[in-house]
């Protein structure tokens, strides 16, 4: 990786920053139905953030370098629409055509885009289900899509396969911010007769950009992993119990050193998979072990922290949240290693 | 030790189970799953209906609300309001905790005062322990009862992490009443009356439904007649109560029910019969029934008057740990929409798997963290440290 692209990285998502951006765009508990406008100054943060991961060139960073920034960005539980961006951008690449004029804008920080290819949530994330796509307009109701009240553009999947490009801010698509564990950014989306540019893609073409995206998506839970043992870390070194740091104490010592070696393992995975043609079976590997890895630091996080470790004013209960839907996000764990088996 | 439940006991659960499924009680149940956000159960219609029947303390004397019967009878209540998903915080803490105290330890005039609200579900009863700086550590406590003159204090100091004491009238309250060169010695029990001039309560809010409360106490003056058990003396209490309050009945009942939740959901959806998620479903239910089996020993030894210390952390501990495999499973199974909660129309089961996964972290830390409870086990049961 540059060594600017690293010291910009470090700076903006390993150092102070690092504990703002845990809370940017988490709304108050409940709030998904009213009430779901980001604070203004938040929304502002958030941009500025975006922006700064565009000048330092992120979007259009070869593999490599993308899951050190994915596992930075999961080190300061940040969310942003990057993961679905250059996975949109994958697909119009590999669909030879970009009608739109949107790779060089994506490359260069000035479009993003969110998939729209979930209807209720629960099957496999190739399984697309049914929409209706007549002379360029597409009906259809999509749910689970990240960051859709404020991307450029949706790309909308659906069964046939159908692939279209759907401007967002425009009459035709209408927007529900859900309610979820981590008081995010996710919508329900009405297309109702949108306007849309079809992309031609095989459905192979859709799995193997999945499969990058999950490869991305293991860097970002291995970092959302380390960031909760780092938190936890700080604060059994500082926390006395029974005369001495509850660090000292070996059995949530050895605990926590386990977590680093499993964070280690399954870091060098994802970084395996980086360097690979294709990546799609070491992304299922990465990304089961990285569910669970997630899963077991935030628990811990919060188990070692304490009834405090349950508050709002502590960090940990953030990273609990967010591993609960990052580890179901682009297949469970336990799906995961069902469909790992059925490959060996 | 063989433990049967009696005919009468069976029969017992039968009608608390017959009630808890009464419509009344259901829509009551219902409303509380769609309570608004900030917004939860206080002193709840259930328990009064089952304070009507002397059911909500049964265990405890006619005289003070109780049916007179035994603590089998005790856990079945308990047991069927997690079962049936009535909230049992209040009432834990309530009758379990405060109430068992003062029944076994209080006096006749503390009994006759806190114990007939309490047993007719018409009041709550918090438990003051935690400090900013002190939770498994008990007895580094720093909340002060300063004496005024004899028989008198004046209490000071800072409670946090405790739940209730926003809706609660009193709270039994651990304080430094000396200075010891043991810890343990010099602590005393007082009964608090939460609603006067010197108690503040201010919200901790959780990532769960329910707040954390942090209670500050300035100056509140204590006699005599507050105290429960012996001045000074009051560690070899606690540590006596957490024993009966540890049988594990309403952790397990708890985590049954989440269980029970996704057990209902994957058999509709297939997913029970498919070995990936069937073995792993399999594998907790068999757990489940061990950790209610467990915890019916520690009821079986409490009734024949012989607590076991080591096999209530084993079945505090034993219950809890399920909590986590059995949230994250049901997460797994209910996939994207059991990640929704109940202010979303799309959440899975009204947002009931997403509220469990909130709550569940706090299995494992409440009335002993698992870390202590393990301690308890090593040095104990196994005798390790010694």
């Amino acid at each position: 990786m540059d060594t600017s692209l690293a010291e910009g990285l470090q700076e903006l998502l390993a150092g102070e920053l690092a504990e703002v951006l845990r809370r940017v765009g988490e709304r108050p508990m409940g709030s998904g139905q009213a009430g779901a406008s980001l604070d203004p100054a938040e929304a502002a943060a958030r941009k500025q953030v975006w922006q700064v991961l565009c000048d330092l060139g992120v979007p259009r960073l070869p593999a490599a370098d993308l899951v050190e920034v994915f596992e930075s960005m999961g080190f300061a539980a940040y969310s942003s629409p990057l993961l679905d961006t250059v996975t949109a951008a994958a697909l119009i690449s590999a669909c030879g055509s970009d009608p739109l004029a949107l790779l060089p804008r994506i490359a260069g920080g000035a479009v993003t885009v969110a998939l729209a290819g979930r209807e209720h949530g629960t099957g496999g994330p190739l399984e697309l289900p049914p929409l209706s796509a007549r002379q360029g307009a597409v009906t259809a109701l999509r749910r689970f899509v990240p960051f859709a009240a404020e991307v450029d553009y949706l790309l909308v999947a659906g069964q046939g396969p159908y692939f279209g490009l759907v401007k967002r801010d425009q009459d035709g698509v209408k927007t529900r911010r859900h309610d979820d564990i981590t008081r995010g950014d996710l919508y329900a989306v009405t297309f109702e007769g949108a306007c849309a540019t079809r992309l031609t893609l095989e459905l192979s073409q859709y799995a193997a950009a999945l499969g990058m995206a999950r490869l991305l998506h293991a860097a970002y839970l291995v970092g959302l992993a380390r960031g909760a043992l780092a938190l936890t870390v700080t604060y059994v070194r500082q926390r006395y119990a029974f005369a001495q740091p509850i660090g000292r104490f070996q059995a949530p010592a050895f605990r926590l050193a386990a977590l680093r070696a499993r964070i280690e393992a399954a870091y060098e995975l994802v970084r395996l998979g980086s360097r690979q043609p294709d990546p799609t079976l070491t992304a299922v590997r990465a990304l089961a072990l990285a569910g669970d890895l997630a899963r077991d630091a935030s628990s811990e996080a919060v188990q070692l922290h304490g009834a405090y470790g349950m508050t709002e004013q502590c960090d940990a209960q953030r990273f609990y949240r967010c591993a609960a839907l990052g580890a179901i996000w682009l297949g469970s764990p336990t799906a995961l290693r069902a469909e790992l088996a059925s490959h060996l | 030790m063989d433990f049967v439940i009696t005919p009468e006991q069976e029969e017992f659960r039968r009608e608390v189970r017959a009630f808890l499924a009464e419509p009344r009680v259901r829509k009551a149940v219902d409303e509380i799953v769609r309570y608004r956000p900030r917004e939860e159960p206080a002193v709840l219609e259930v328990y009064q209906w089952l304070g009507e029947r002397g059911w909500l303390a049964a265990s405890w004397p006619v005289e003070y609300g109780g049916l007179g019967r035994t603590v089998v009878e005790s856990a079945i209540v308990t047991e069927e309001m997690a079962f049936a998903g009535v909230p049992d915080d209040a009432h834990v803490l309530s009758i379990d905790i405060v109430g068992l105290f003062l029944l076994m330890e209080g006096t006749e005039a503390q009994k006759r005062r806190f114990l007939p609200p309490l047993a007719r579900g018409e009041s709550i009863a918090t438990v003051l322990y935690t400090e900013p700086h002190c939770g498994s550590e008990l007895a580094a406590l720093k909340t002060r009862a300063e004496p005024e003159g004899p028989g008198v204090w004046r209490l000071y100091g800072t409670k946090i992490y405790n739940q209730k004491s926003q809706f609660g009238d009193y709270a039994l309250c651990a304080a430094r009443t000396k200075d010891a060169e043991v810890k343990f010695h010099g602590i005393t029990l007082f009964m608090v009356p939460l609603r006067s001039p010197g108690v503040t309560i201010a919200p901790v809010w959780s990532m769960e439904n329910n707040r954390f409360n942090e209670v500050v106490l300035d100056g509140i003056r204590l006699t005599r007649d507050d105290v429960v058990g012996q001045v000074d003396e009051a560690w070899g209490l606690i540590d006596k109560m957490l024993l009966l309050e540890r049988t594990g009945i309403d952790f397990h009942g708890k985590v049954r029910r989440w269980f029970d939740l996704l057990l209902a959901h994957a058999r509709e959806t297939g997913a029970l019969a498919d070995p990936v998620f069937g073995q792993r479903i399999a594998e907790l239910d068999a757990r489940l029934h061990a950790a209610r089996a467990l915890a019916w020993r520690q009821v079986a030894n409490l009734a024949a008057n012989a607590p076991d210390p080591v096999g209530s952390a084993a079945s505090k501990w034993y219950a809890t740990e399920q909590a986590r495999e059995v949230v994250r499973l049901a997460m797994e199974l209910g996939g994207l929409p059991s990640a929704l909660s109940t202010w979303d129309p799309d959440g899975l089961l009204g947002g009931q798997l997403e509220a469990a996964y909130r709550v569940a972290p706090t299995l494992t830390l409440a009335s002993g963290t698992s870390e202590i409870m393990l301690y308890l086990i090593a040095s104990t049961g196994l005798e390790l440290f010694s």
